[in-house]
C-alpha cells in the first residue's frame, strides 16, 4: 500500500472553516440539550412523556393515565450499547485473527466504542428519578439485580476499551511528538515515557493480543445482560423469551457494524482516502454486514411467529397492537423500509458484483441504524403500554425528552471530531503494512 | 389478607381510606379498584342484556416470592420477616425497574413534585408515621405496616371498608380469620401461573346480579 503517510496527519494538521461551523453548531446543539436536562432535573420526570397505570399527577380522577414506565431512554441505552457493540469488537478480531486489510478500520471502530458507552451511560442517568442518589448503586448494589449486571458489564467493558485503545495508541502518540514539534509537550505527556524499542513494541502487541481475547466475551456479556433486562421479566409479554439474549447480541453486532461502516465511509469520503480505505475493505465490510443481518433478520421471524401464531392472550394482545394496532404505523415502515431495503441493497452484489456500489451501502447502513434505533423503541415500549390486567396505554415522547435524547449523539459526534482532531483515526503502522 | 369480592361493593372507599392514612399525592393510588368491563369507573362486562358487575380491588399483593424485590439494584424493596414487601424510599434511585417488573403494575411514580390535596400546610392529612415521599422515588402499599406493628391496628383499607369485604391476618396461623376463610370458601390469587405466590387471596363474587332478573322482582 503506497500512502503518504502525511496524509493520514491530514485531520490533524489542517483545520478549516467548516470543521469550526460544524463543532460551532454541535455545541449550540449540546447547550440546548443541557438546558433540557436542567428542566427536567428541577422539574422532575414529569416534562417526558413517560407514565404509568393510575399514576399521573394531573389526572385527579380514577381514570386509567396508562402509559410506559421506561421510554426513550432506555431506547436509546440499547441504542448505544448496540453502538458500542461492534466497535472493539471488530478490532479484537482484526487482532486475533490478523486481517491485516482491515487494519485501517480498527482503530475507527474503537474510538466508536469509547465515545458510545458513555453515552449509553448518560442515558441511565437521564432515565432514573434521583441521579443525585446513583452512588446507592455502589453501596447498596445488590449482585441479584440485572441492573447492576449491567453496571459492572458495562465499566468492565469501558475500562477494557479505554487501555486497548491506549495501548494501541501509544505508539502513534511518540511518534506524532516528534512529527508535531508544536504539541510535542502534550503528545510526550500523554505517551508516558514510551521507548519505541522493538521489546516494548513487542510486549504492547502480546498485551493488545491477550486483550483482544478478553474483550471479546466481555463484549457478549454486555449485551446479553442489557437483553435480561427485559427478557427475565416474568411480568411482561413478549420480553420474557429465551432468544432474547442471542437477538439483542446480533442486533448489536449488526448496528454497530453498520456504524462502522457509515464512518469509514465518511472519512473516505471527506479525507479521500480511497487508496486507504478501498473498496475492498468496503465490500469485505458490506459482506459481514450482510451476514449478520440475515442472522438477525431469521431471528426476528422466529420471535414474531412465536409470540403471534398461537401465543398466550398477553403476547397476541401485545403482536396485535404492533402488527395492527397504534404502532402499526412505526412497525410496518420499520420492517420495510427499515429493514427491508438495506437488506436488498446488501443483498444486490451477491448476484452481480457490478452492483457493488459503496455509496448505496453507506446508505443503507445508516437506514439501518435509525432502524435499529425504531426496533428497541418497538421492543422497549408496546410491552409496556400493555400491561396485563390492565388498559392500553399510551406514550408520546415530548420535545425535552427527545432533545436530551439527541443531546447524546451531538456530544457522541462532539467527542469524535475531537478525537480525530488530535489523534490519527488509523493507525500509522497499518499503512506501513 | 383476603378480599371478598362478593362483597365488594366498587365504592372506593379503601382507595380513600389509603390515600389519607398514608398522604399519597395526587396521580398516586396504592389501592385501585378495576372493573372487569373496561376502563371506566362501574363498567359492567358483557353484553347487555346479560351483563356482570363486578370489582377487582387491586393493591400490593406482597408477594412471597416478589419479582419487585429481585430486581431493584439498590435493595430499597425488601422483604421484612413478616412477608411485607416495602419500599425504602430514602434508598430509592428511581429507575423504576419495579414498575416494569411488578405483574399487577403496583409501584406507583412520582414523575412530578408531590402534590397533596388538602396541602399538607393547610391540613396534614396521613398518619405522623408515614413519611412524606420526594419527588423522583416509587413507593406502593406498605400493608400500613406502621399500624400494624403497633399491636392490634389492621390496615386503613381494612379499617373503612364499608362492606366488610377486606379481612387481614396472619396466614401461617391457621386458627387467624383469613385463614379460616381461605379454608372454608374457594379463592384465588391473582396470575398465579407466575409463581410469585401472592398474599392477597380473593374470594370470587357469587352469581352476579342481572339487570333482567332485577327487574323480574
Amino acid at each position: 500500500m503506497k500512502v503518504n503517510e502525511g496524509s493520514l496527519l491530514q485531520p490533524l494538521l489542517k483545520t478549516g472553516t467548516a470543521f469550526y461551523v460544524f463543532v460551532g453548531a454541535l455545541l449550540v446543539l449540546t447547550g440546548w440539550f443541557l438546558y433540557c436536562w436542567y428542566t427536567q432535573l428541577s422539574e422532575g420526570l414529569i416534562v417526558t412523556g413517560m407514565r404509568s397505570v393510575y399514576n399521573a399527577p394531573n389526572y385527579m380522577a380514577y381514570g386509567v393515565a396508562g402509559g410506559s414506565p421506561w421510554g426513550i431512554y432506555v431506547t436509546t441505552f440499547i441504542f448505544w450499547i448496540g453502538i458500542s457493540h461492534a466497535g472493539i469488537a471488530i478490532s479484537a478480531s482484526v487482532r486475533l485473527m490478523n486481517l491485516v486489510k482491515y487494519k485501517v478500520v480498527a482503530r475507527m471502530a474503537e474510538v466508536l466504542t469509547l465515545v458510545a458507552l458513555p453515552m449509553a451511560a448518560l442515558s441511565i442517568v437521564f432515565d432514573v428519578g434521583r441521579p443525585d442518589r446513583l452512588f446507592n448503586l455502589l453501596q447498596f448494589g445488590r449482585f441479584q439485580a440485572p441492573l447492576l449486571w449491567d453496571l459492572s458489564a458495562i465499566t468492565t467493558y469501558f475500562m477494557a476499551t479505554i487501555i486497548y485503545l491506549y495501548l494501541s495508541l501509544r505508539g502513534d502518540i511518540d511518534e506524532l511528538a516528534r512529527k508535531l514539534p508544536k504539541r510535542e509537550k502534550f503528545y510526550k505527556r500523554l505517551a508516558m515515557n514510551y521507548e519505541g524499542t522493538e521489546t516494548d513494541k513487542a510486549r504492547h502487541t502480546q498485551t493488545l493480543w491477550w486483550l483482544a481475547i478478553a474483550i471479546i466475551p466481555i463484549m457478549v456479556t454486555v449485551h446479553s445482560v442489557v437483553s435480561f433486562v427485559f427478557g427475565l421479566m416474568v411480568a411482561r409479554a413478549e420480553w420474557y423469551s429465551t432468544i432474547f439474549a442471542i437477538y439483542f447480541v446480533v442486533g448489536a453486532i449488526v448496528s454497530g457494524v453498520a456504524a462502522v461502516y457509515s464512518l469509514a465511509w465518511i472519512f473516505r469520503w471527506l479525507y479521500k482516502w480511497q487508496s486507504l480505505i478501498t473498496d475492498e475493505v468496503l465490500k469485505g465490510i458490506s459482506w459481514a454486514l450482510r451476514n449478520v443481518l440475515i442472522i438477525y433478520l431469521y431471528l426476528w421471524i422466529a420471535e414474531v411467529l412465536t409470540t403471534s401464531y398461537m401465543g398466550p392472550s398477553a403476547e397476541l394482545r401485545v403482536s396485535d397492537f404492533l402488527w395492527s394496532g397504534p404502532y402499526a404505523v412505526i412497525f410496518w415502515p420499520l420492517a420495510i423500509i427499515g429493514f427491508g431495503i438495506p437488506a436488498i441493497i446488501l443483498l444486490m452484489p451477491v448476484f452481480a458484483k457490478r452492483l457493488f456500489n459503496p455509496m448505496l451501502i453507506f446508505i443503507a447502513s445508516i437506514i439501518l441504524n435509525i432502524a435499529f434505533w425504531i426496533k428497541r423503541f418497538t421492543i422497549v415500549v408496546p410491552s409496556l403500554l400493555n400491561p396485563p390486567l390492565y388498559q392500553t396505554g399510551i406514550y408520546i415522547p415530548t420535545i425535552t425528552e427527545a432533545s436530551i435524547i439527541l443531546g447524546t449523539f451531538w456530544m457522541a459526534t462532539l467527542l469524535y471530531v475531537l478525537f480525530v482532531k488530535m489523534f490519527p483515526i488509523i493507525e500509522l503502522d497499518a499503512v506501513r503494512e | 389478607m383476603v378480599i371478598d369480592l362478593s362483597r365488594c361493593l366498587g365504592c372506593w372507599t379503601c382507595a380513600l381510606g389509603c390515600k389519607a392514612e398514608n398522604d399519597e399525592p395526587i396521580g398516586i393510588w396504592w389501592n385501585r379498584i378495576l372493573t372487569t368491563g373496561g376502563k371506566e369507573m362501574d363498567t359492567p362486562s358483557g353484553t347487555y342484556p346479560d351483563v356482570r358487575m363486578t370489582y377487582m380491588p387491586i393493591n400490593c399483593q406482597h408477594c412471597d416470592n416478589a419479582p419487585c424485590v429481585k430486581v431493584c439494584p439498590v435493595g430499597a424493596l425488601r422483604k421484612r420477616d413478616d412477608g411485607i414487601v416495602f419500599l425504602d424510599w430514602d434508598r430509592c434511585i428511581g429507575c423504576r425497574y419495579c414498575l416494569v417488573a411488578c405483574p399487577y403494575g403496583i409501584p406507583a411514580f412520582n414523575w412530578a413534585p408531590p402534590v397533596q390535596v388538602p396541602d399538607n400546610s393547610q391540613f396534614k392529612l396521613g398518619a405522623p408515621a408515614v413519611p412524606v415521599r420526594p419527588v423522583g422515588v416509587a413507593e406502593k402499599c406498605t400493608f400500613c405496616f406502621h399500624r400494624v406493628d403497633v399491636g392490634n391496628l389492621t390496615p386503613a383499607c381494612i379499617e373503612v371498608c364499608p362492606a366488610g369485604a377486606r379481612f387481614f391476618g396472619d396466614l401461617d396461623d391457621p386458627n387467624s380469620q383469613v385463614s379460616q376463610i381461605i379454608q372454608t370458601k374457594p379463592t384465588m390469587r391473582l396470575r398465579e401461573e407466575l409463581g410469585t405466590e401472592p398474599s392477597v387471596y380473593y374470594v370470587p363474587p357469587r352469581n352476579p346480579t342481572r339487570p333482567q332478573e332485577v327487574s323480574a322482582t
